[in-house]
């Protein structure tokens, strides 16, 4: 009974998604290649998945609330970018940041308003913002990366803690402790998951929902900026196509994750497996030596077989 | 509000006719030259476009620099160019990144007695075509790997922008052949692909050290793959053992030379072929002599040459 | 006389209810027969059946078409016997033209080619023929709903039916077009054809029909011919429903002024220029259970949305609270107010489906909260788990989700949510829609010990028993104006009828 109580458990965790692929993959790789185990490579792979994570934090809200953002890719070079100017022009670091996340907020206000104000379809809206952005970004840069920066700024992506865990991984640990206990724990993060699960009600039921889709969609433009500016830093140049193509690969993270597309549920845990998951399979993929031609393949294949146990999680655990 | 909508709507295609027209209208005696390019700015185009204006302003010649909005889509390009040839273009200078969707734009522009100069990659169709060769570009790669390595066993990587990306691919098939043949004993270990990204290199070039330890080099056909692995020698305290060749001379490309963590680039001159590429069209338009194959070049560019290299191509290298 | 159409001892049963009980009726050629009843009577599944939409087997009883049983498999089987239905919701293909709408299916032209002068023609003669200053080319969305409404009769006309069913079709039409409608109605009939004319308006009952039968609780309980009988006869008729004895209706104590509504206008959501509810005024005091009563679509369910917030734009009215001038913008400008709005939809606008019992029942309160940002969660599951005893919601723990309960216990669970918010004024829009009659009992329970504890109750319902058994004061609207408030013992179930059919 305990331990039928206790598999019954297992599978109501939204999480169940992204820890099944997971352990099967770490599996395989630990036979094949078991030097993947190395603490430099699970520190690497931690990083690569920071970068996202970061973003995927507010996606999860986003997403819990029921909407959705095409244009963080574009926002997270932006924000590099931003960076990468206010410091050419001299600016101390700090300002400089500052700026950048200036820059977000003002995307994620305009994203909001168009698609809580307006009721624009946030799919076309935010591709259309996406568009922009990178035409803003290519006219102000000619599409040339911008370097040359201080070591002051650049060790804020290149520091290690204890010289193994590197900055950019202390960053997404803080945002994400504190991205869950927002979620779980506060008014706030109710209301959101209400909003998605049904706005006609939370409307009714006095919670502003307006404000909150603003809040949300104004969080994940900044921390889009924030991941472009840490990445500036990382590579010492801010690249105008930093963050192009990440959208899909960060809302596939925390739809993988648990948090329902249509709103509703959503872990912060459940995201941040799937940042890493996806992080993994790449690394993977490349330590068992798989030829980059078969890589692509397998990696839809890994994506299909999380979202199917996920299904299949739900209905076993009697959801919906 | 409905009719406020109703104006606006009406308004701005009003503009997009005006503006279409303006364009269609700007009839005159200068020659009309197109340059159809697979993409705008960017540390190496951004430099073509500058030669390439340059000669058009020298010549007296309309240019047009016209580029996709996403990389390298050939779909695209030819659309592009079908734009070239109705705004009655005399010159296009077009990138032919797969021969088969062009065949049929570049046989119209023929008949239609436009001077054809392809830019990096040959064609039947076309008059003449100017670039870096991939095949020598290939060659000179292999070389600058050679010599960076010196005596000891070579296990390289490659990575380039997408295994899609045709003229990569022949680039890199010539660095192969080349290696083979100045070093038999070299070994390929992967081919792997970055799309333009450094984070996604510096990942990739890691794991792959990971599960081949005794790789000791990576060459670049994609300018941020070359970033992402200086990165990657960075990080690990790799500098003297793992080789990064790099390609084009932007800034921060030049900086990770400077900082022994890329051995050298090989430049393509961008400029040269964006400024040689007008005056070739020029030659052919006005029936002088001129060459079909036209090789821009290239050159490796070490710690020593960085800032010659710097100063006499006009970039300003950071801190 | 034989019948063209007959329908013999059909009965409908749903999980729980009897839609349609033993129903019989004939139908003849060249008549108009009228069937009337109120809400819930059982005149829309009457509908379902005669166009195939519940197929033979769903239901038990025949159907006979010319003296000849006929098997509705289908909708497709009910058209080929030549019967067509005019719905009150339309459904129109909004951007294209008239004559595409009304020949849809049937469009002229041969080989998936249309005709299209002769669409056009079509199209043109039977507009002049009705009447209707509309063009063929039009496009449908440019149309209000009473050009909407006449346009889904025409396409019925122009498949030249043999029996026409209309449900209502008045309710969205103007005085002049519904001149029109009857006309029209009156030329098909004495050309042949039978006509089966649902509605509540006697009036138009009285203008056209040859004959009008009753429909009560799904029974068929008398047929007239329309000479023959009074207005009075058919009012009690058609209410007359059997009142069990579930109502813990006790002496109330009925105190202040608590809520005070002057002039209130809305505006309809579909039609332009038209108001569903019209210069509505009344009060409410404390302790007390205010029915509204009326006929759906009579503008009840706005006039609750109106007074939360849930309906703002073009509202026109002026509200008193607790003797102060109230300006409601929103919801949350109401709950601040002191007043609460459970929802006739309960999974629309009620509860949150993926949430708990406990996530939901909080749901409105999270404010009055202990702590500003976090939540409590030892609170919560105070008050959840105490909310959840008082209303004896039956669920394995207040952590089960919503989704998985009956919908008596997720009625309480919406109440719950809104007794913990502690509103002083309680808007209940049909609090017993969907639910078996143990958990209604409760509710009315519930309600009763609200009452008795000073809290103010409107109550909207198109329950009849529940709307006279449960009322101290009852207002009753027809097409958004008040026609009626009834006290004490004139509550009756024949007054609130002659008042919801009052015009």
């Amino acid at each position: 009974m305990k331990t039928r109580d206790f598999a019954r458990n297992l599978l109501a965790r939204n999480e169940l998604g992204t820890i099944m692929p997971m352990a099967l993959l770490l599996i395989v790789v630990g036979f094949v290649n078991p030097s993947f185990f190395a603490a430099n490579n699970i520190l690497d792979i931690l990083r690569t998945a920071s970068f996202a994570f970061i973003i995927a934090v507010p996606i999860t809200f986003l997403m819990a609330g029921g909407g959705m953002d095409l244009s963080i890719g574009a926002a997270t070079s932006l924000g590099g970018v931003i960076c990468a100017f206010a410091l050419k022009a001299g600016m101390p670091v700090a300002v400089a940041i500052l700026l950048a996340l200036l820059g977000g907020a003002m995307v994620g206000v305009f994203n909001g308003l168009i698609i809580v104000k307006f009721a624009l379809p946030a799919f076309i809206a935010t591709l259309g913002v996406q568009y922009a952005i990178n035409g803003i970004i290519a006219i102000t840069t000619k599409n040339l990366a911008i370097s040359g920066f201080s070591s002051a700024f650049k060790v804020l992506g290149q520091g290690k803690l204890f010289g193994a865990v590197a900055y950019p991984v202390l960053y997404a640990l803080v945002i994400g402790i504190a991205g869950h206990i927002m979620l779980t724990r506060t008014k706030y993060g109710r209301s959101v998951l209400a909003i998605g699960g049904n706005a006609e009600t939370a409307y009714l039921s006095g919670i502003n929902v307006r404000g909150k889709q603003i809040s949300i969609y104004i969080a994940t433009s900044v921390f889009a900026a924030l991941s472009g500016v840490l990445q500036a830093a990382r590579f010492a140049s801010a690249q105008p196509a930093a963050g192009s193509g990440t959208e899909l690969t960060i809302m596939a993270s925390v739809i993988i994750g648990g948090t329902s597309m249509f709103g509703g549920t959503g872990t912060v845990l459940g995201s941040a497996l799937g940042c890493v998951l996806l992080a993994t399979i790449t690394n993977a993929l490349i330590v068992m030596n798989v030829s980059t031609f078969w890589q692509n393949l397998i990696f839809g294949v890994i994506l299909i077989a999380a979202i199917f146990i996920d299904k299949y999680r739900r209905r076993a655990s009697g959801g919906e | 509000m409905k009719n406020v909508r109703r104006i606006l709507g009406f308004l701005l295609s009003l503009l997009m006719v005006v503006s279409l027209s303006a364009v269609a209208t700007a009839e005159g005696a200068p020659l009309k030259v197109y340059a159809v390019s697979v993409m705008s700015g960017g540390a190496a185009w951004g430099q073509y476009e500058v030669g390439f204006n340059k000669a058009c302003e020298e010549l007296g010649y309309e240019g047009h620099y016209l580029a996709p909005q996403s990389f390298n889509s050939a779909a695209e390009l030819v659309n592009l160019t079908e734009t070239a040839i109705t705004n009655e273009a005399d010159i296009i200078l077009p990138v032919v990144v797969d021969a088969e969707a062009f065949a049929d734009v570049l046989t119209r522009a023929k008949e239609a007695g436009i001077v054809l100069v392809g830019i990096q990659a040959p064609d039947d169709h076309l008059d003449a075509y100017i670039g870096t060769d991939p095949t020598n570009l290939g060659n000179a790669i292999a070389e600058a790997l050679v010599a960076s390595v010196g005596d000891g066993p070579i296990k390289v990587a490659t990575m380039q922008t997408s295994l899609t990306a045709g003229i990569q691919q022949v680039q890199c098939d010539a660095f192969v052949a080349k290696l083979a043949q100045l070093r038999p004993d070299a070994v390929v270990i992967d081919r792997l692909e970055c799309n333009s990204n450094a984070a996604i290199a510096a990942d990739k070039i890691s794991a792959l050290y990971l599960a081949n330890p005794d790789c000791n080099a990576m060459i670049s056909l994609d300018s941020y793959a070359g970033l992402g692995a200086a990165s990657f020698v960075e990080e690990k305290g790799l500098q003297g053992q793992f080789h990064v060749i790099g390609i084009d001379d932007a800034a921060e490309i030049l900086m990770c030379i400077k900082n022994k963590t890329m051995d050298c680039t090989v430049a393509q001159m961008w400029y040269d072929m964006g400024y040689k590429s007008v005056y070739l069209a020029k030659a052919i338009h006005d029936g002088e002599a001129f060459e079909y194959a036209n090789d821009s070049g290239s050159s490796i560019i070490y710690a020593a040459d960085v800032d010659a290299w710097a100063a006499q191509n006009g970039i300003t290298l950071g801190e | 006389m034989d019948y063209i159409l007959e329908m013999r001892h059909v009965t409908k049963r749903f999980p729980g209810v009897v839609a349609l009980n033993d129903v019989s009726i004939g139908l003849h050629k060249g008549e108009i027969l009228a069937i009337c009843g109120e809400n819930g009577a059982g005149k829309s599944t009457l509908m379902k059946v005669l166009s195939g939409s519940y197929a033979s087997h769903e239901y038990e009883g025949e159907i006979w078409i010319d003296g000849q049983k006929a098997d509705f498999t289908s909708v497709a089987v009910a058209e080929h016997h030549g019967i067509e239905m005019v719905y009150q919701e339309m459904n129109m293909m909004l951007d294209a033209s008239v004559a595409e709408n009304i020949f849809v299916g049937h469009l002229p032209g041969k080989l998936g080619w249309v005709d299209y002068p002769r669409l056009y023609a079509d199209t043109q003669q039977i507009l002049d023929e009705i009447g209707l200053p509309i063009k063929p080319r039009e496009k449908v969305r440019g149309l209000n709903s009473g050009q909407l409404q006449m346009l889904s009769i025409m396409r019925a006309i122009s498949r030249k039916p043999r029996i026409m069913v209309l449900d209502e079709p008045t309710s969205a039409l103007t005085d002049q077009e519904t001149d029109l409608l009857m006309s029209h109605m009156v030329r098909l009939r004495d050309s042949g054809v039978a006509i089966l004319f649902i509605t509540h308006k006697l009036e138009e009952i009285y203008r056209i029909a040859d004959r009008v039968a009753v429909m009560r609780d799904g029974q068929m309980v008398s047929l007239h011919q329309v000479k023959e009988v009074e207005k009075r006869q058919l009012v009690e008729e058609m209410v007359g429903r059997k009142i069990e004895n579930l109502y813990p209706k006790n002496q109330p104590q009925i105190g202040e002024e608590v809520l005070k509504v002057e002039h209130l206008s809305v505006p309809h959501p579909t039609v332009k220029g038209r108001n569903i509810v019209e210069d509505v005024s009344f009060s409410l005091r404390k302790g007390e259970i205010l029915g509204i009563g009326g006929l759906v679509g009579a503008g009840r369910s706005e006039t609750l949305g109106a007074i939360f917030g849930q309906i703002t734009g073009g509202v026109k009215g002026k509200l008193t609270v607790f003797g102060r001038e109230a300006h409601i913008g929103c919801p949350r400008d109401a709950i601040r107010a002191g007043i609460g709005f459970v929802t006739e939809e309960r999974k629309k606008s009620g509860f949150v489906w993926v949430l708990s019992i406990r996530e939901n029942i909080t749901l409105a309160s999270l404010s009055h909260m202990p702590k500003r940002y976090i939540i409590d969660r030892k609170a919560e599951r105070v008050r959840a788990q105490a909310m959840s005893d008082r209303l004896r919601i039956k669920a394995p723990s207040i952590e089960t989700r919503i989704v998985n309960l009956s919908g008596g216990n997720q009625q309480k669970v919406v109440l719950g949510k809104w007794l913990l918010e502690e509103p002083r004024i309680l808007l209940i829009d049909e609090p017993t829609k969907g639910i078996d009659v143990g958990a209604k009992a409760e509710i009315y329970t519930i309600m009763s010990e609200l009452t008795r504890a000073g809290i103010s109750i409107i109550m909207v319902s198109s329950d009849m028993p529940e709307l006279v058994s449960m009322s101290d004061r009852c207002l009753v609207l027809s097409n958004g104006r008040l026609t009626g408030t009834f006290e004490g013992e004139q509550i009756t179930q024949a007054n609130v009828m002659r008042a919801a059919i009052a015009q």
